[in-house]
């Protein structure tokens, strides 16, 4: 079993939705975007146009952030997923240094939005255990795939660009897609071996 | 609303530098890797020219200022012990053990002064400490200019020619401190001194022939926004300058007072030496386009 994702970047329009969708979900503090889209252009006048990338943690299957973690907050579960345990984390930001994706995040100062917090936000503090002086990320929405449910970001693209499923089971919608379409991974020279595919 | 400018570039497609061990509290990070090469330096100096004094200066250097600079770092300070629990895959966990054990090794040297197997065994430590921060840096497979095998060994010969220079400083400027093979040091200066010049023109070249992400990093240090740092700092204060006294005093007599000169600058470079190391660690865009040329700089880094 290793949850993976493929990015169909035919099919991303740049709405941003799985960026909201994300934001919702999480409660992510000010700055902090567990998913992001890279927005690139491509070609040249006047056959220019614009492309974008969806970008998330790639839940690499040998991830960097993992083996230099000198307390052991950011581990892999069984399932492939790259976590971490914001008890655990001690703020020495080294799993940010050696992600050579940059999808990592630390929280100096827990920011909100306006002057004074939002209810949403006041909502968020309280339903996630983000820690001043720690790491966080995306972790493929660990609480929903428990209850049986698809990360925020694949349920809200409205383009159906991103799916979602075992990477590890040939016959799951993820790994067709690779195999019919040819997976690209970013970065792939790193030697981390990224969960997330792109499809060009 | 206004937004901090890394934010939004958060959403462009580029080189980026690293930021987290270099600015705002990272410059805590930068003091750590400094004191602790000074500290491990300095102690290694002291065994190699005999100067007893410059142990315990040594210890407290890296005890107590590297210590609590790696301390004020962190963003969960009280939660520093559970950095002992990694040793096997992180770099960091084995620089607290080395730390740890070099400073009791060394105290013990001290109070047991001319025990062999005491000297031998801080000896070792010392070389770890000054050469665990270049590992560290290795460790990062983003950034190409880090993942050298180089680095380790700049970083272990700037902590040496910083200890050097420290004692070298010292002695020019308290004529009274006893160490007993003064001539060591103006052997050990010039040594060290073009050991550098070759290393670093080395681990340049071999960077820039390298991916695009270490070529931009060369870039951003030899001509681009880092350069009057590099050229100044690592270069003219770091090199030339403790070079430009040492040569002279070699072979021949040269004042106290230049020989201090040549101390506190070279100090001043191998702090610049690291700032500008820490500060062109650059990521590869995560995806390549047609634009990225890095030759050029007409990258734009933020």
């Amino acid at each position: 079993m290793r949850y993976g994702m493929v990015i169909d970047l035919r099919k991303c329009a740049g709405c941003y939705s799985c960026m909201a969708a994300c934001k919702a979900e999480n409660f992510t503090p000010r700055g902090v975007f567990f998913t992001r889209v890279l927005v690139d252009e491509i070609g040249k006048y006047p056959n220019a146009r614009m492309r974008f990338v969806p970008v998330l943690c790639n839940h690499c299957e040998n991830p960097a952030c993992v083996s230099v973690c000198p307390t052991g907050a950011t581990s892999q579960r069984k399932d492939g997923v790259v976590t971490i345990d914001p008890k655990k984390c001690m703020g020495c930001r080294y799993c940010i240094v050696a992600c050579p994706y940059r999808v990592r995040f630390f929280i100096d100062k827990r920011g909100t939005y306006y002057d004074t917090p939002t209810t949403y936000e006041v909502f968020g503090f309280q339903a996630r255990d983000y820690q001043e002086g720690t790491v966080i990320k995306c972790d493929f929405c660990a609480h929903r795939l428990e209850k049986g449910l698809e990360p925020a970001c694949v349920v809200t693209c409205l383009s159906r660009a991103r799916y979602f499923g075992d990477l590890d089971n040939p016959e799951s919608e993820v790994s067709q897609l690779i195999a019919a379409n040819g997976g690209h991974q970013l970065l792939a020279d790193k030697g981390t071996n990224p969960s997330v595919y792109y499809i060009r | 609303m206004a937004y901090a400018k890394s934010t939004i570039d958060r959403f462009a497609v580029g080189f980026d530098r690293q930021k987290e061990w270099i600015e705002r509290r990272g410059i805590l990070l930068l003091i750590a890797f400094y004191l602790g090469g000074v500290g491990g330096g300095l102690y290694l100096a002291s065994l190699i020219i005999g100067w007893k004094a410059g142990i315990p200066i040594a210890l407290g250097i890296v005890f107590i200022g590297k210590g609590s600079a790696h301390l004020l770092f962190l963003g969960r300070p009280l939660r520093f012990w559970r950095a002992f629990l990694r040793p096997q895959s992180s770099w960091i966990s084995r620089g607290i053990y080395i730390l740890l054990v070099f400073t009791i090794m060394g105290l013990l040297y001290y109070l047991f002064y001319g025990n062999t197997t005491l000297e031998i065994l801080s000896a070792l430590f010392a070389f770890g400490l000054i050469i665990y921060t270049g590992f560290a840096l290795a460790a990062s497979p983003g950034i190409a200019f880090w993942s050298n095998p180089l680095i380790p060994i700049i970083f272990a010969s700037a902590a040496l020619t910083s200890g050097i220079a420290l004692a070298e400083a010292s002695h020019a400027i308290r004529p009274e401190t006893v160490i007993l093979y003064t001539d060591r040091l103006e052997i050990l200066g010039l040594i060290m001194g073009t050991a550098m010049v070759v290393l670093l023109f080395t681990f340049l070249v071999a960077n820039y022939m390298s991916t695009v992400a270490a070529k931009a990093s060369v870039a951003y240090l030899a001509w681009g926004s880092m350069s009057l740092a590099f050229w100044i700092g690592v270069i003219l204060l770091g090199i030339v300058i403790p070079l430009a006294i040492v040569v002279p005093a070699y072979f021949g007599e040269v004042a106290r007072g230049w020989l201090a000169v040549a101390g506190i600058s070279e100090l001043c470079g191998s702090f610049v030496l690291r700032y500008s190391l820490l500060k062109a660690g650059i990521y590869p865009p995560v995806i390549l386009t047609d634009g990225c040329v890095p030759t050029c700089l007409c990258y734009e880094l933020v």
